[in-house]
């Protein structure tokens, strides 16, 4: 317990004392602003208009079916899984391609702790790290719970939701570091899984029964619309835990077969 | 304490050992000497249970390095080639977390100031390993290797690219964990295992090619006739691979 605690604290250190953290979270930030930006302003416009045509048609439900729910927070979550896709590579990319580069895999793995112990302790000082975006997709999300009256159940799935997505993202970006000693090599890995994820349904409209089935339940986009939406299903829920475990295995399975190279 | 046993390890069709045999005993300090490419390395690292072998056996203190590595690690303290140091900690918190990784639970502040003193790194505990001199970081890599207090210490060439006075602090550094240490230390520098250690293991090409006690007075010259007879013979049977 105490090696996986020192390891955490070694992750998240190498993590907040290099600027690509830093550089990842503020642009993330800029962009989740602009984004949250458009999305709330081309809602004022609709409500504006709307308004107009009410007082017009003298029909005052028309306003009510503008949707802060639908229109803003499910957009903007679409939004933030998108910069997902972008960043987490970025901030998983270092975490064993740099050990290999810098030979300190040499000290980690020479020392008392199993594979899978490394593992973990590696797994959640990254995660510490990544968990951060959906801290301040939170924040963007408590704008609009101050000013405006969303509905309060899907914003918490939908945040539960992101913070699966992160949790398997990092997972995966994770593995793909494990098997380099590049850096750069790690973020366009995972880069590429991560968008085959997001786009591997696409040929789904045109396939038949069974292939379209399988390629919808490979979509990462396609479980998530359930959280944005309140609806939180268990398959959806084993779905991005499968994930992380399947990037869990494949590191520590990278790892432990080091020494029998 | 180290009880290595017809040792085969294979790169590709590469056999970079090829059945090394030695033993050093409890508290002996043995140098393994040999010409860049003969398989130093390999060896030490499959002491440290980085690798493992793919014949013959191998012991640490007691453990086999590939049935019990745990165990094996719990009691080697491991100075790797290039020293694995984390260059955004200071030499402190680097210390504290090797420590911690190798499970000192108790006193484990009072491990690290210990081994601060030990291998001189006092006047820089606090700066980041990152901005120290080349002498400075080694010794924070052997720093490493005690931190644990193992009972058997591994360097792989720990005086490479250091200056002479260095070098000769390095050397009676490691002349002083003599005794309550068992050490094996690797060099291609022959009066450097000359001056620090009671023992020498000469490889060659994936063998031992000798291994004959150093003794100070003759030591220089002997060993270097050791060493040049036994690796210039095999190289004459046409054995030789390509590095």
């Amino acid at each position: 317990m105490r090696s996986i605690a020192a390891l955490i604290a070694r992750e998240i250190r190498a993590q907040v004392f290099s600027p690509i953290a830093w550089i990842v979270w503020t642009l993330y930030l800029f962009l989740a602003g602009w984004f949250f930006f458009s999305l709330v302003y081309q809602f004022a416009i609709l409500v504006q208009n709307y308004t107009g045509y009410a007082e017009m048609m003298q029909n005052p439900d028309l306003v009510e079916r503008l949707n802060l729910n639908e229109m803003v927070v499910s957009g903007l979550f679409g939004n933030f899984l998108v910069l997902f896709v972008f960043l987490i590579p970025v901030l998983t990319m270092r975490s064993f391609a740099e050990e290999r580069k810098q030979g300190t895999d040499e000290l980690l793995l020479t020392a008392p702790v199993t594979p899978g112990q490394l593992v973990a302790g590696k797994y959640l000082g990254q995660l510490a790290i990544t968990i951060v975006l959906v801290l301040a997709a939170a924040f963007y999300v408590a704008i609009l719970l101050h000013y405006g009256d969303p509905e309060r159940g899907p914003i918490a799935t939908g945040l539960a939701g992101l913070a699966l997505v992160v949790a398997a993202l990092t997972s995966l970006g994770f593995a793909v570091s494990t098997f380099t000693k590049s850096q750069v090599v790690a973020a366009v890995g995972s880069f590429v899984l991560f968008l085959l994820l997001f786009v591997v349904d696409w040929p789904a409209e045109s396939a038949d029964g069974s292939v379209r089935a399988m390629l919808r339940a490979l979509s990462l986009p396609g479980h998530f619309e359930g959280f944005a939406k309140g609806n939180v299903a268990s398959v959806d829920v084993a779905y991005f835990v499968s994930l992380a475990a399947l990037g869990l295995f494949l590191a520590r399975t990278a790892i432990a077969s080091q020494r029998w190279r | 304490m180290i009880d290595v046993r017809q040792l085969v390890k294979r790169y590709g069709d590469r056999a970079a050992l090829d059945g090394v045999t030695f033993r050093v005993e409890r508290g002996e300090v043995v140098g393994f000497l040999g010409p860049n490419g003969a398989g130093k390395t390999t060896t030490l690292r499959i002491l440290s249970t980085y690798l493992t072998p793919d014949g013959g056996s191998a012991t640490v203190a007691g453990f086999d390095v590939a049935r019990r590595p745990m165990d094996v690690r719990r009691r080697i303290g491991y100075l790797p080639e290039h020293p694995p140091l984390d260059l955004d900690h200071t030499v402190r918190e680097y210390l504290g977390f090797c420590a911690a990784l190798r499970g000192v639970t108790r006193a484990r502040a009072a491990a690290v100031s210990a081994v601060i003193d030990r291998c001189g790194l006092r006047s820089v505990a606090g700066r980041l390993i990152g901005n120290l001199s080349k002498g400075f970081r080694q010794r924070v890599g052997l720093a490493q290797a005690l931190v644990h207090a193992p009972e058997v210490v591994v360097l792989d060439e720990p005086t490479v690219g250091l200056d002479p006075s260095q070098i000769r602090e390095i050397r009676q550094l490691i002349r002083s964990l003599a005794g309550d240490h068992t050490v094996l230390l690797s060099s291609h520098i022959l009066p450097e295992v000359a001056m620090t250690c009671s023992r020498a293991v000469v490889i060659h090409q994936g063998r031992v090619a000798a291994d004959l006690p150093v003794d100070a007075a003759a030591a220089g010259g002997r060993l270097e006739t050791t060493f040049l007879s036994v690796t210039a013979t095999e190289r004459a049977a046409g054995d030789e691979v390509p590095a």
